[in-house]
């Protein structure tokens, strides 16, 4: 158990006993760590706070619920991730309900009037059509710098889906921006 | 590619093989041109997503979460127990601002509940009754109170929340219409007996339906009849008392206006405009037994 858990696990018995500042020093060490992966997730800055405020909700007002077993930013990293999906499933019901005439479903871009403007806009939109599970894999390995073991962790899948999701993510990534890869599958499917 | 190949790649950019499993996966990456382009690939887009820089949020907007979780989650008051509160409120409670309003919110609401419910309830068995319950009322400075109300998140569950703190009160009683447009300083402090509605079925989407569309609602309508008796018994009633009275005087920084009665979600609870000192108002439902709590903790 690294240090940075031992002293979460501390600041979660603190903030259940009531100390306020426990909250503090929690936000301050994770909180730039999950809005980076809500925006990567989400590619629009406010859905992003959206979605890193809900996940902070979630965490704190379950923080009673917290195993010990496990690191508590594995935990909340996971509820980072499965907050996303659940911001872009509500996203991708809003643009079903609310298709615009001009709406091309086959253009990852369609319904995003905010990009996320950390990263090259290609980069962006070639994220932008990777499914949510690989996006997820790629963010959290390539961009967040999580440990495969981590990140399956993290996703709650095991390490070889991790590693083929990564796999593919890169590879389609790499076609969408300029074609690199030598192929041209499609990465849907899991090993 | 087989997926052997795939997990060595990612396992050689990951950093996560053995020097001599590394020297046997580039020897092959050198001797196999798809092998080769594919781990070539990969590292292109490692690099390139490597060199991306670190989001980070404006100062503005860490200022903003902070400000917004502790306001949801009660951080900056005493713990209390709120069992739920409807953050759907706040939309139609937000655009009646003001001070000299915010007595009428809770004034309003009183008269409102029970018939935005009833539009809402398919079995026409939705009940209306009172339950008396004395508790102190307050006065509330015009300039004091935020023009807005707000309330947290409807799926708080009572996971540790905590009331917010207040230093000034806004108590309103009755439930006559009238009263709603007083001014905050009728309201000023005395031992006034509230009336409150047992409101027996809350349906706060139905609430949120009917009420969205006409805020005014809240300062026009009628106080609630009804020919049934409250469905608190008498211990219920005085337990909402006593729950009212250890927020008022558990919390001395706060002000807690009663709306009404209900059980929610099979929970006895009283249903309360929290005014905190800092930050805008809100609407929660507390837990009868859970105050008691509180009452007994206080001595």
């Amino acid at each position: 158990m690294t240090s940075r858990s031992s002293e979460d696990r501390e600041l979660i018995r603190r903030y259940l006993e009531g100390d306020v500042s426990a909250f503090d020093e929690l936000m301050r060490a994770h909180e730039d760590r999950v809005f980076a992966i809500c925006l990567r997730m989400m590619r629009n800055r406010d859905a992003a706070l959206d979605a890193t405020q809900d996940t902070f909700l979630t965490v704190f007002r379950k923080a009673d619920r917290y195993k010990e077993q496990a690191a508590f930013s594995t935990w909340l990293y996971r509820v980072t991730v499965n907050t996303c999906y659940d911001h872009l499933r509500r996203q991708q019901r809003k643009r079903t309900e609310s298709m615009p005439e001009h709406f091309d479903p086959s253009d990852p871009r369609g319904g995003d009037e905010f990009i996320a403007v950390e990263l090259r806009p290609d980069i962006e939109t070639a994220l932008a059509g990777l499914t949510p599970e690989f996006r997820a894999a790629v963010v959290l390995v390539d961009l967040d710098g999580m440990s495969l073991e981590g990140a399956a962790d993290t996703l709650e899948v095991p390490i070889g889906t991790v590693k083929s999701r990564v796999f593919r993510a890169r590879k389609q990534l790499a076609k969408e921006l300029g074609n690199f890869a030598p192929g041209s599958e499609h990465p849907s499917d899991e090993p | 590619m087989n997926e052997r190949n795939q997990e060595l790649i990612v396992d050689l950019l990951g950093g996560q093989l053995t020097p001599a499993e590394e020297r046997s996966i580039l020897a092959r990456i050198e001797s196999d041109p798809d092998l080769r382009s594919e781990y070539e690939t990969q590292m292109s887009i490692v690099s390139l997503l490597d060199a991306s820089s670190t989001p980070s949020m404006t100062a503005e907007e860490r200022s903003t979460l902070h400000a917004t979780l502790r306001q949801q989650l009660h951080l900056d008051h005493s713990p209390a127990p709120v069992v739920a509160t409807p953050s759907r409120w706040q939309r139609w409670l937000a655009p009646i601002g003001g001070l000299a309003v915010a007595a009428a919110v809770v004034v309003g609401a009183v008269v409102v509940l029970p018939g935005a419910l009833s539009t809402d309830d398919s079995d026409g068995s939705f009940e209306v009754a009172s339950a008396e319950i004395t508790t102190t009322a307050a006065s509330s400075s015009a300039d004091a109170l935020p023009g807005e109300v707000e309330a947290q998140s409807a799926d708080d569950g009572g996971d540790g929340a905590t009331a917010p703190d207040a230093s000034e009160s806004g108590l309103a009683g009755g439930s006559a219409a009238d009263e709603s447009t007083q001014d905050a300083e009728t309201f000023a402090a005395a031992e006034t007996p509230l009336t409150l509605p047992y409101v027996a079925d809350i349906d706060l989407d139905a609430l949120e339906n009917d009420l969205a569309s006409d805020p005014e609602s809240l300062r026009n309508s009628t106080p609630p009849t009804s020919s049934k008796s409250s469905e608190f018994d008498d211990a219920q009633v005085a337990q909402s008392d006593d729950c009212l009275d250890s927020l008022t005087t558990g919390d001395t920084s706060s002000s807690f206006s009663p709306i009404a009665t209900t059980t929610y979600e099979g929970v006895p609870a009283v249903v309360v405009s929290v005014s905190p000192s800092e930050g805008d108002p809100f609407l929660a439902v507390f837990s009868l037994d859970l105050c008691r709590e509180i009452a007994s903790t206080q001595g």
